[in-house]
């Protein structure tokens, strides 16, 4: 016997059944019915960020998919285009992403953003987009930012331009994460495909890396 | 007897409307978290900070890592402008008027999201490469076979997806202004199909 054939004997003997009922009894197991349907549905629904394995952080980071190395830049080129690592990602931008782990220390991003739509997002493990500073915001194409875990400053400052930093005397933008884990991804939207090997390069000299560590970026090819 | 056999009914049709209208809302959004303008569906609080619960479980379930609407409005369109599934075996026709952005790109998607591979090697067409005419208006085309102009090759699938990416849109907490990119999101027409 074939499962749709199954299904339609199970639901035959389900409606003889219904019909069996008292028309209070059906009413009392039907509003019952919709009372925990929408238990299931509340909870489906909110923990669904915190149990799928198909969001970015699992795809980026899981062992079983492309399992990129925290704390350090990869750089997306045009040869790795298929199949992008997440939905969604165009041939037409060319993408680096940093998975962040803030519990051994503070995080420096360097990066060149060589056009005003360039851009440095960082989101939290779950996706949510905290902080952006694009092109347009910046009075030079380098970017320094101090990604920390903890307040440590009044300097400290989130989600805003970069200004001079009163300590230091710097540019230095500091940030504060707003998990300990998360994802910040560098976005270069190409002009054409002639601006590709310009974005391609200005990626792979960006960084990201624990203030005491040396690591350079890695390239997928 | 009775009494289990109400309440494996019961748990059957529990389930039934918990996990299908969890599914319907992620699947085809709610008003409350997506705007659609014509075969275009924007969910406008992906990405934000304390966005609403449909929209996180969207993210998560999608996997897709967007920017947030003050910097980036993304559409999404998985049919034409009359609701029918974008058909490898069809010919579109996508008209668009000048975008008020700093950038935008529009590019096809197989039903997961993934870019659909062609001998041609195109995936999308921006603000930057796309031709147009004087007014600022453009033409894209899909379809299997090599089309003059814009074209995007239309290889495999029934259930393919346009996203049209806008960066950096041009006073975006303006509700007018976004008003007015809505309103020049390209129409898709079919064509043809086979």
């Amino acid at each position: 016997m074939s499962i749709r054939s199954y299904l339609r004997r199970i639901l035959r003997l389900a409606i003889r059944h219904v019909l069996n009922w008292g028309i209070n009894s059906a009413l009392f197991w039907a509003i019952m019915a919709i009372f925990f349907g929408g238990i299931i549905h509340i909870t489906v629904i909110m923990s669904l960020p915190y149990l799928s394995d198909h969001d970015a952080w699992h795809r980026l980071n899981s062992k079983n998919q492309l399992n990129l190395p925290t704390n350090r830049l990869v750089a997306f080129t045009s040869s790795s285009s298929n199949p992008m690592p997440l939905p969604y990602m165009t041939t037409d931008i060319r993408y680096a992403v940093c998975l962040y782990d803030l519990s051994q220390g503070d995080l420096l991003i360097q990066a060149d953003l060589l056009d005003d739509y360039w851009s440095i997002a960082i989101y939290t493990r779950y996706g949510q987009n905290y902080y952006m500073i694009n092109g347009s915001d910046i009075r030079r194409s380098q970017v320094e930012l101090l990604l920390t875990a903890k307040t440590k400053s009044k300097g400290v400052f989130l989600g805003t331009a970069p200004s001079k930093n009163e300590e230091t005397g710097d540019d230095l933008i500091k940030v504060n994460a707003l998990d300990k884990q998360g994802i910040i991804m560098i976005r270069a939207p190409l002009l054409g495909d002639a601006f590709a090997e310009r974005a391609e390069q200005s990626l792979k000299n960006a960084s990201c890396n624990l203030q005491q560590s040396t690591d350079t970026t890695t390239t997928i090819q | 007897m009775a009494f289990f056999a109400n309440l494996i009914l019961f748990l059957a049709l529990s389930m039934t409307i918990g996990l299908g209208t969890a599914w319907y809302t992620l699947e085809k959004g709610l008003p409350i978290t997506t705007r659609q303008v014509g075969p275009w569906k924007i969910w406008y609080e992906a990405g934000k900070v304390g966005s609403d619960p449909y929209t996180n479980a969207f993210v998560s379930r999608s996997g897709w890592l967007p920017m947030t609407s003050t910097h980036a409005l993304y559409y999404i369109a998985k049919t034409d402008s009359k609701n029918r599934k974008i058909s490898a075996n069809c010919t579109y026709k996508l008209t668009g008027k000048p975008i008020a952005a700093d950038w935008w790109s529009l590019g096809l998607f197989d039903e997961k999201g993934h870019i659909i591979e062609n001998k041609a090697k195109r995936y999308a067409f921006n603000s930057a490469n796309t031709l147009r005419k004087i007014d600022g208006t453009f033409t894209i085309w899909l379809s299997q076979k090599v089309h003059s102009g814009n074209w995007l090759p239309l290889t495999k699938g029934d259930e393919n997806s346009l996203v049209m990416r806008i960066f950096g849109p041009q006073k975006a907490d303006d509700a007018q202004a976004e008003n007015l990119i809505e309103k020049n999101l390209p129409v898709i027409e079919r064509i043809s199909c086979q």
